[in-house]
């Protein structure tokens, strides 16, 4: 009984709600340029997995990508999107950077926010016909360990893989 | 009184707190103009994240970081247009008075009358001798850059800054001053 309590909690902390940012996100992406949000089996589990191990010092992510974005990223459609990017931005997640390429019909936002022990990064990219909303749960000092000593990166990652063996 | 005093010297206070470069209303749209823009903005607790990813050790990567210190806010504005007269002179001049004396110093102003190419780099000195913000403006008739960095600035560390966060490289050798004989 206390065994699927356990795997009823961590199932839950698995599938935990995105921030409120990230689901608008997604849900504008799908109502305004019509698009399906693809379906990525085993994603829960993976979350799950994330939370647990924490690899790089990454406690969660949420996922979302658009194959069949009915837009070309003409002015206006570049415009409103900028406008609702604008609209996500406040004082707990702000845009760091915001890049475009109008021949290429291609855009990328990046948020940072609540840096405390853990930050918020959310990434959204957009080309012609297609999307991809990433948002990480990240503690940066992990991060930036992992980042300047990739020995203990390397040997971190090959424990996991030992481990799974 | 004293929270008139107070609410006054907030009000000077405000102009020096890390803000980013204003355009004109007639520059807010660039980006929808513009083939390629790039809009970079670091500042508070983002920027000290930044510096944290540069390491100690490496020598370029810990100048850069050492640069960083007393920086509040680096912000990058930078298009490229298809096309000439994306913006116009008198955009480009509002842009420019943002920086005027007494509080700002044009230190190098460049002109280029063929190819149309300009740029102006702007100092903001502090009381204390050190540097408060430093603004660059380059522009040509196909692109536009503008960077700004506000906070306590040390003029030997400044340089270190070129080439991260999309801030143009500048090379203030020596070398790149020397006299061009006819």
């Amino acid at each position: 009984m206390r065994a699927r309590l356990v795997f009823a909690f961590l199932l839950a902390a698995g599938i935990a709600s995105a921030s409120r940012e990230f689901d608008g996100l997604v849900k504008a992406i799908e109502t305004r340029y019509g698009a399906t949000r693809t379906h990525i089996p085993l994603m829960g589990i993976a979350n799950l997995a994330l939370k647990v191990a924490r690899p790089a010092g990454t406690s969660g992510f949420h996922l979302a990508l658009f194959q069949d974005l009915r837009t070309d990223l003409d002015d206006e459609t570049q415009a409103e999107l900028d406008r609702f990017m604008d609209g996500l931005s406040s004082p707990q997640l702000r845009s760091i950077i915001r890049t475009r390429s109008r021949p290429n019909g291609e855009a990328a936002y990046i948020f940072c926010g609540d840096l405390g022990k853990t930050s918020q990064v959310l990434i959204a990219t957009f080309n012609s016909h297609q999307a991809t909303v990433v948002e990480v749960y990240v503690n940066f000092d992990t991060l930036v360990r992992w980042i300047q000593s990739p020995d203990l990166a390397g040997k971190s990652l090959t424990t996991d893989i030992d481990d799974d063996r | 009184m004293r929270f008139a005093g107070l609410m006054v010297a907030l009000a000077l206070a405000a102009p020096l707190v890390a803000q980013p470069p204003k355009l004109p209303p007639n520059m807010e749209d660039l980006a929808r103009k513009a083939k390629h823009s790039a809009e970079v903005t670091l500042d508070g607790p983002l920027l000290k994240l930044a510096a944290r990813f540069l390491s100690d050790k490496d020598g370029d990567e810990a100048r850069a970081r050492k640069a960083l210190e007393g920086i509040d806010g680096i912000y990058v504005r930078s298009f490229e247009f298809d096309r000439d007269t994306a913006y116009d002179d008198a955009d480009l001049n509002q842009l420019r008075a943002q920086y005027r004396a007494p509080e700002w110093a044009r230190i190098v102003g460049v002109r280029a009358v063929i190819s149309g190419d300009n740029a102006d780099v702007f100092f903001r000195v502090t009381a204390n001798g050190m540097l408060g913000g430093v603004a660059v403006i380059a522009a040509g008739p196909r692109q536009l850059t503008i960077v700004s960095i506000s906070g306590n600035i040390d003029p030997a560390h400044f340089v270190d800054l070129g080439g991260r966060f999309d801030i143009p490289k500048l090379d203030l050798s020596p070398k790149q001053f020397r006299r061009m004989e006819p």
